[in-house]
Order: C-alpha cells, then structure tokens, then sequence
C-alpha cells in the first residue's frame, strides 16, 4: 500500500460514518431546543430535520462505498501534505501565545525546508524576509494588530 | 437615458482615486490568481476578503469583482500557453488556445483572448445595466414562501452542477445549512450549536470556513503536482493577430457575448457550461469544423468571450435577488453582508452607490485588463516559475494573515485549521465543497423564509405552492430535482 495511503471504499465509507455520526449527534442536540411555537417550527425543527437527514445520507453514503467496494488506493497525506499540516497546526497553536513573528518566522523557515526541501540558508533568508514584509503590510500599512508575544518589530 | 444618467453617477464614484486603486489590485490580483494553476478566483477573493473589511462598502465589492473578472482573463494565459486551465472555466480554451501556441500563434490567441473577455466584460455589463432595473421591480412582488422556494431551488442547482455524486452532494448541502445554523437563532435568539461558547454566538465566520475549506485544502491538494513546465512568452511584436484571424474572431465574439450573457443569468449554470456551449456551436457553424482542436481561432474566441460575458452576468442574480449564482459569487454576497448592503430588490434604490459605482467600475475594470494583460505576459511567465517549495508555504501564511486580521480572533485561525483539513479529507474522497458554501451562505435566509412563511400561513404548508412566483419557482425545483435523480442516465444517454 502507498504511503498513507488507504483503499477508497475505506474512505469513503470513513467520510460516510462521520458525517452519520455528526448529523445524529446535532439532531440529538436540536431535540432538547424548542421544536414548535404555537403551532409552527421553532429553533430546534429545522437543525433536528437537517440532522436526521445528514445521519441518513451519511448511512447511504458508507453503506455503498461498502457495498461498492472501490478497490483504488487513496493517499490522503503523504510526507509532504503531513508535514504540512503538522506545521500549521502548530503555527495556529503558537501564534497568539509565541507572537506573530517567532511563530511566522518558524512556520516558514521548516516548511521551505521540510515540505520543499529547500536549503538552510535561501530558506532562513525567504521566510525571515516575507516575516518582515506581511509584518509591515499587515500593522504598518494597514493597520491590522498581529499579536506581539515574544519577539516584536518596531 | 434613467440607466445612463445613473452609469455616469456611477463612473463619478468608480473613477476616484481610491477606488480606480481598489479596482486595479483586484483586476491585478486576479490576472496572478488566474494565471496561477490552482489559485482560481473563488480562492483568491477569500484570500482577499479580510482586507476588503478595511474598505468602504463600495471600494469592497469593486476589488473583489476586480478579482473576479481578472482570473477569467489570466486563466486564459495559462491555457494557452501551457495548456493549462488556471482555473475550470479556461478548460475549453486549452484545446484551440495550446493548438495555436504549437503552430507558433500564441501571441495572436492571447491578444484574440483578451479582446472577446473585453466585448463580453463590456456587453454582460450593459446586459446588466438594463436588465437589472427590471428584474428588481419583479422581485419586489414575492413573499416569503416563494423566496424559499426560489432559495431551495438554486441551492439544487449548485447541487445538480456539482462534480460528486448526488448523495454526497446532498449530504454537503444539508451540512452546509447545519454549519450556517451555528449561534443565535434569527428569530427567538435561542442559542444553537453553541456550546456556551460566545465565539459561536454570532455563528462560524464565513472568512475562516472559505479560507479553510478552498485556500488551506486547495494549497494542501498542489503540495502534490510539484513540477511545472515554465512556458515561453511571446514577444509583444508577436501579439497582434492576423486581419484573417481577426476577421474570424469576430462573429463568435458576437455570439460568445450573448450566449454568455444568457447562461450567466441563471444560477447555478456557470463558466463550464457557457464555454461549452459557445465552443460547440462555433463548431457547428464552422465551415472548416476540422480545424477545431488543431487551433481553431473560433475556438478561443468564442468560449473566452462566453466566459467573461457569464462572469458580468453572474452578477445579476447576486445583486438583484441576493442569490450567488456561482460559487465565486458566494465571497461576493458574504462581503456585501459584512458591509450591511443586503443584495436585492431594493438594493438599486437603497444603495445606488454600490450597484452603479460597481456597474461603472466593471467597465474601467476590462479595459484595465485588456491593458495589463497583454504587455504582462511575460511578468505572468514569470510567476508560474516561482518554485512551489516556497509558494504553498507563503499561501498558508496569507491565509492565516487573512483569518486573524478580521476579527483577531485566534479561535476562527482553529477554524479555518479543521475546515481546512476536513475539506482536504473530503475532496480526496471526492466530495465537491462548493454545494456546502453555497448552502452556508444561504441557510440563514432559507431558514428564515421558511417559517416566515409557515408564520404568516399559520402553520399551514400549502403556503409554499399559493401564489404564481412560489408556484414557477416550484415548477423549477421539481425540474432540478428530477434532473438530479436521472443525471446519471442522461449523461448516459447524452453520451
């Protein structure tokens, strides 16, 4: 099998049950809210609809990647596309708490880097250089506060 | 003369400086952003909206359909030059366009490309000029119950033009209206979804969901295709065409104008029909029809001008009846909201400094185009070299940028996050996330019309088929529904 790669019916089937379990779980969720007020639909009427036909369609939709069985091989995140998102889901994490710069300046610098393969130094250059300049776009020209945490520009 | 006298109040407002810059780094944005393989005008617009908030309502709207109509015109350089599309609606000019190319006419296709956008900018905007007026006074005359109808049938069109299959279309539909469900209910306040949460109060923010869900999975999706093969540009010498091919581009010009006007009004239908149509009846009245995939010029300039006519029409429904009739529409509607312009019927008369500054600042947009474009190929040859190691990561960041400069919200960054990862999950199972953006855009008026109308009926849901409007729109939605059970079968039988 490839790398991270999964059969599709799997995947689909996969999909399928989390959208089921997500429309079930809303549903659930609607049915305490207020389904009808004097006679006509409330707050919880429409999500409790809309849910129970997610869970169903959600069903539908694992029960015939089941049936069907496609037998290619989906690579969902290989190296690079996990990397990737490891990476972003760390500067997401880091960016309030760390500061825009450090956490910007990282977030860049590895992704040139790992996801690229680009070398130490044009990668510390490019990331440190595009750091500086969305800075300056986004709070000096724009005037939109990024947040200071550890190391700031003037 | 009412409409002139109003395009000249317009040309007033479009015209000063600020927003002539607005309009210029939308038009230009978008040549990048439709240029770039990829990039297509639905993820440059989200990537742009955060800075839109910064502007006034009118100078918004303006560089976000600057965006728009800009990566119909750069899309076309791609396929042309590389054969390929920089985005869906430039798939039918790879055919001819890289034909052209190969027999050494590339310059003459571009400029051949470039002058049909121009026309059929230029002639979906009169379109629009007049027929907006018109259809705003029709609009005035329906309730609740028909909204509703008409709101739930195009929510069916996007579906029944959507690339998955119809279950799965269906399921990202009725997600979609779930998401939009997320915090107070319109009507009683009552919390919804909200985990006493006061960041999900006022719903999920539409900016981190696009970003999310088209910028984030689209970047993820291009870490694949890592190689590119750069094209060569043509000098400028070389890009006037022939008086042969000008003389055969200008009857499909004509008929790519109005056959992509027309398509453009109806919601739901779009670029890839509209280019397919004009390319197949430039096929039709040819008389060399063999010609067609060897570098017909009929083939360039009938479905280029289609596309740019779609795109002006596009804007009819979205103005007029508040309804994106395309998904790059959908940004469009989600600023104006921001902005409090609510698109609609009384928009004309509430708002005339948006509806007429755009309609003028639309026309000042395609010439702009046709000027960039054209002397800029070879800075757009240019980009498409840039390596990839350092274009997905610097997208992440402007996308992150993007999110957090609206609100400084660090919770929307965690939004944009899941939804861009389960949007990138979804798309390699092949779900099409556009019916989910639409139906997000929508469901607080579907939702809200539908028990408006239930209200004033008491209850009673004959309400939904009292009443000519609701009746033709119901007509409509049944068509549409058909469609989607059978489009299997008539695809099939199409062959």
């Amino acid at each position: 099998m490839a790398e991270g790669g999964v059969r599709a019916w799997a995947g689909e089937a996969g999909c399928g049950l989390g959208l089921a379990v997500t429309g079930v779980a809303l549903a659930a969720m609607a049915v305490r809210m207020d389904l009808f007020e004097d006679g006509v639909p409330g707050p919880g009427a429409t999500p409790l609809l809309l849910g129970a036909a997610l869970g169903m369609l959600g069903l539908g939709i694992a029960v015939a990647a089941v049936v069907r069985r496609a037998p290619q091989i989906v690579v969902v995140f290989d190296r690079d596309s996990a990397i990737a998102v490891g990476l972003l889901l760390v500067a997401v994490v880091t960016f309030e708490s760390v500061g825009y710069v450090p956490s910007t300046f990282l977030f860049l610098l590895s992704s040139f880097v790992l996801v690229g393969r680009e070398r130490w130094l044009p990668a510390s250059v490019v990331a440190g250089a595009a750091t500086v300049l969305t800075w300056a776009l986004f709070v000096k020209a724009l005037g939109v506060p990024l947040p200071i945490g550890m190391i700031a520009l003037p | 003369m009412e409409a002139l006298s109003h395009l000249l109040g317009g040309l007033a407002i479009a015209a000063t400086p600020q927003n002539l810059l607005w309009c210029f780094i939308g038009c230009f944005w978008g040549s990048i952003v439709g240029v770039l393989p990829g990039l297509g005008p639905m993820a440059g617009m989200t990537l742009l909206l955060p800075l839109t908030f910064h502007l006034d309502p009118t100078g918004a709207v303006i560089m976000l359909s600057g965006i728009f109509y800009g990566a119909m015109y750069g899309g076309s350089t791609t396929s042309i030059l590389m054969r390929i599309p920089g985005e869906a609606a430039s798939v039918i000019t790879c055919i001819d366009g890289y034909e052209m190319t190969k027999n050494g006419r590339a310059g003459a296709a571009l400029t051949i490309a470039a002058m049909g956008s121009f026309v059929g900018g230029v002639f979906s905007v009169i379109g629009l000029m007049f027929v907006a007026s018109w259809l705003a006074q029709a609009m005035l005359a329906i309730g609740p119950s028909a909204e509703f109808v008409m709101l739930a049938a195009t929510l069916l069109i996007a579906g029944a033009v959507a690339s998955s299959t119809m279950p799965r279309t269906l399921a990202m539909i009725v997600l979609g209206l779930l998401a939009a469900m997320v915090g107070n209910d319109p009507l009683t306040a009552t919390p919804r979804f909200t985990f006493g949460s006061l960041h999900l109060a006022d719903g999920l923010s539409f900016t981190a969901l696009a970003i999310g869900l088209f910028g984030i999975s689209e970047t993820l999706i291009s870490l694949k295709d890592r190689e590119s093969e750069a094209p060569k540009a043509p000098k400028l010498s070389e890009l006037l065409p022939s008086r042969t091919e000008v003389a055969e581009s200008v009857g499909p010009i004509a008929r790519g104008s109005v056959i992509g006007f027309l398509f453009g009004i109806v919601p739901g239908v779009g670029h890839i029909v509209s280019t397919s149509a004009s390319y197949s009846l430039e096929k039709a009245l040819s008389k060399t029809p063999e010609m067609f995939g060897k570098g017909a010029v009929a083939g360039v300039a009938g479905p280029e001008t289609a596309n740019n006519a779609t795109t002006g029409a596009a804007m009819i429904p979205l103005l007029i009846l508040g309804i994106p009739a395309i998904p790059a529409t959908a940004v469009l509607l989600a600023a104006l909201t921001v902005h409090n312009v609510q698109p609609g019927p009384m928009l004309i008369s509430e708002r005339p400094d948006v509806f007429w500054g755009l309609i003028a600042s639309m026309f000042i947009g395609n010439f702009m185009l046709v000027v960039l474009n054209l002397p800029l190929v070879s800075m757009f040859v240019t980009l498409l070299r840039t390596p990839r190691a350092y274009l997905a990561p610097l997208v992440l960041l402007v996308c992150t940028l993007g999110v957090y400069s609206v609100k400084g919200s660090a919770f929307d960054l965690g939004v944009m996050f899941a939804a861009g990862v389960i949007g990138y999950v979804l798309r390699r199972f092949e779900f099409d996330l556009v019916p989910f953006l639409f139906a997000f855009v929508l469901g607080d008026r579907i939702e809200v019309s539908f028990r408006r109308a239930l209200m004033i009926s008491e209850g009673d849901p004959s309400i939904f088929w009292a009443g000519p409007a609701a009746q033709l729109f119901l007509v409509a939605l049944l068509v549409i529904a058909i469609y989607m059970a059978l489009a299997g079968r008539i695809r099939r039988w199409w062959g």
